[in-house]
């Protein structure tokens, strides 16, 4: 056996060997961290041109440490610029994310007040505010479902229209064609 | 050398894995049964799957309406052979796959052709009953069509409509650029539809019939929602028909949308038939019949829509709220919206 093939066998084993070990703690359910990325991609939800519905909108930002992708999102949706032209950010400025928590598919997503500064008369913009949020959250698999606070409390509405008391589901029926 | 040990090691791991998996496998799903029942006295249509165990097990399931599927996990038994694609097939279930779970568990992914709405599925355990030779089961109940409320019938007349001018008192609603305010729009609309569905016989109840707020002016917008809602609960209304105008920060959108909570099959048969009388009256832009946690239409226990009727927001068509022919004509599409929803929901066809 040449020093080359041994090199290689030797190689291929321990990969078999990792896989073989991945594979077993994966089932124990006790897979360690894997190394966090830098850089994650996320899909947020804006209002589009025609302003009646949300358009997906990718991002590829730094990981904070600490900070989870789903918040990252959200840090995203509220913060940055939209990347089309013709698309809106509905967020007023000063808003800002609390805390984001994700336990059994719910996420809390705990908002400062000045969300509430957000209501531009009518039900439209309440609404796509709202479902831009649930939307985005819910882009992430271990997320079924969204409970929106303000200050850490459960709120019946933010203009007067969507009601908010309860988790909210995805809507895919706001969701344009791109 | 190296590489033999590290192969016996590999062997080891999966014939531990094995072991242990084949040690758990006493209970097991002997047989999945599925059927489909109509009901003719309401209407409703219910796909039945029975999923026959060896001995109890523990049940529960998850619905995921991105995903629009209805996930069971059955713990305490294995598949048996039922894993892969499961021959159940309906005009709502696309597919049924068997999964074996990690913890000698079975797991049924249920993909469904539409949403599911709040409470049109069921997922329980029965005991085994020798008596009639059945073992113990578990029963995955999903309505095709929900159950239809008693007394579903034709026609307006008799009907009792809750009728809800959005806004009002305190609360103007939005206010187009030359100072229309929604809540007087909505009000004289929904005046006008009271009159025109009486006319046709059916029985109005008015959330409000002045410029006021229904709870009162300092009331938050829970208490003044639900003073609303409890209105239409009050009056046993078969249905509940929201008013208002929609705004946008974008000056040219514009466009007629009916708003539903998907409670049962029935708010979404009353947003189209509505939306669709509207859109065909009017050359507006069509938005269509989309769901919204809107509270009035999500917390009245009956079918509930909200209309939005053109955008206060555009001058054109600020223009066209404050004309008689305009709201004139968007009565008449939405009395004929409604009353193809009573025909529809009766099971009957259209009325000519």
């Amino acid at each position: 056996m040449t020093a080359g093939k041994t090199a290689a066998l030797a190689a291929l084993s321990l990969c078999l060997l990792a896989a073989g070990c991945g594979f077993f703690r994966s089932f124990g359910g006790t897979s360690g961290e894997r190394a966090q990325p830098a850089q994650i991609t996320v899909t947020v939800y804006r209002p589009g041109q025609i302003g009646d519905l949300l358009y997906p909108e990718k991002y590829t930002v730094n990981r904070k440490p600490g900070a989870s992708p789903a918040s990252a999102a959200i840090d995203v949706l509220i913060g940055e610029k939209p990347r089309e032209e013709s698309h809106v950010n509905i967020f007023p400025p000063g808003v800002r994310l609390i805390a984001l928590r994700v336990k059994g598919g719910l996420a809390e997503a705990d908002f400062n007040k000045e969300i509430l500064k957000s209501n531009v008369g009518g039900s439209l913009y309440e609404m796509l505010l709202v479902s831009s949020i649930v939307n985005t959250l819910t882009e992430f698999s271990e997320i079924n479902s969204v409970q929106l606070l303000v200050e850490g409390q459960k709120i019946d509405t933010i203009g007067g229209h969507t009601d908010i008391l309860d988790p909210l589901k995805r809507n895919e029926s706001l969701i344009g064609k791109p | 050398m190296r590489l033999k040990g590290i192969c016996f090691l590999l062997a080891v791991f999966l014939a531990a894995f094995n072991l242990s998996a084949g040690a758990a496998a006493k209970n097991e799903i002997t047989s999945i049964r599925w059927s489909v029942q109509d009901n003719s006295s309401d209407g409703s249509r219910v796909v039945r799957i029975v999923v026959d165990v060896k001995s109890p097990v523990k049940v529960s399931s998850a619905y995921d309406d991105s995903k629009k599927t209805l996930t069971v996990d059955i713990s305490g038994a294995l598949p048996g052979g039922n894993t892969g694609k499961l021959p159940i097939k309906t005009d709502k279930i696309k597919q049924v796959t068997g999964q074996k779970m990690s913890s000698a568990g079975s797991r049924l992914i249920i993909s469904l052709a539409s949403s599911l709405p709040k409470d049109a599925y069921k997922v329980f355990v029965l005991k085994n009953d020798p008596a009639n030779k059945k073992p113990d089961r578990v029963v995955i109940d999903i309505f095709e069509r929900l159950p239809q409320p008693a007394g579903a019938s034709a026609g307006l007349k008799g009907k009792v409509v809750l009728v809800d001018p959005g806004h009002g008192g305190s609360d103007p609603g939005a206010v187009g650029l030359n100072g229309t305010k929604e809540k007087d729009f909505t009000l004289k609309l929904s005046l006008k539809l009271r009159d025109a569905l009486v006319k046709e016989g059916a029985k109005v109840v008015m959330t409000r019939t002045r410029d006021i707020d229904v709870h009162s002016s300092n009331a938050t917008a829970k208490d003044e929602l639900q003073a609303r809602v409890d209105i239409g609960i009050k009056a046993k209304a078969d249905i509940f028909v929201s008013v208002h105008s929609n705004a946008s920060v974008k000056r040219e959108q514009g466009g007629l949308s009916t708003y539903y909570y998907a409670k049962t099959h029935s708010d979404a048969l009353l947003a189209e038939s509505v939306q669709n009388s509207l859109t065909r009256g009017f050359a507006l832009d069509n938005k269509g019949v989309r769901q919204a946690d809107f509270y009035v239409t999500k917390r009245s226990p009956m079918p509930a829509i909200l209309l939005e009727i053109a955008f206060i927001s555009n001058p054109a068509e600020e223009k066209l709220l404050n004309s008689n022919w305009f709201q004139n004509k968007v009565v008449a599409c939405i009395v004929q919206g409604i009353s193809d929803y009573f025909n529809k929901n009766s099971g009957g066809g259209e009325k000519k």
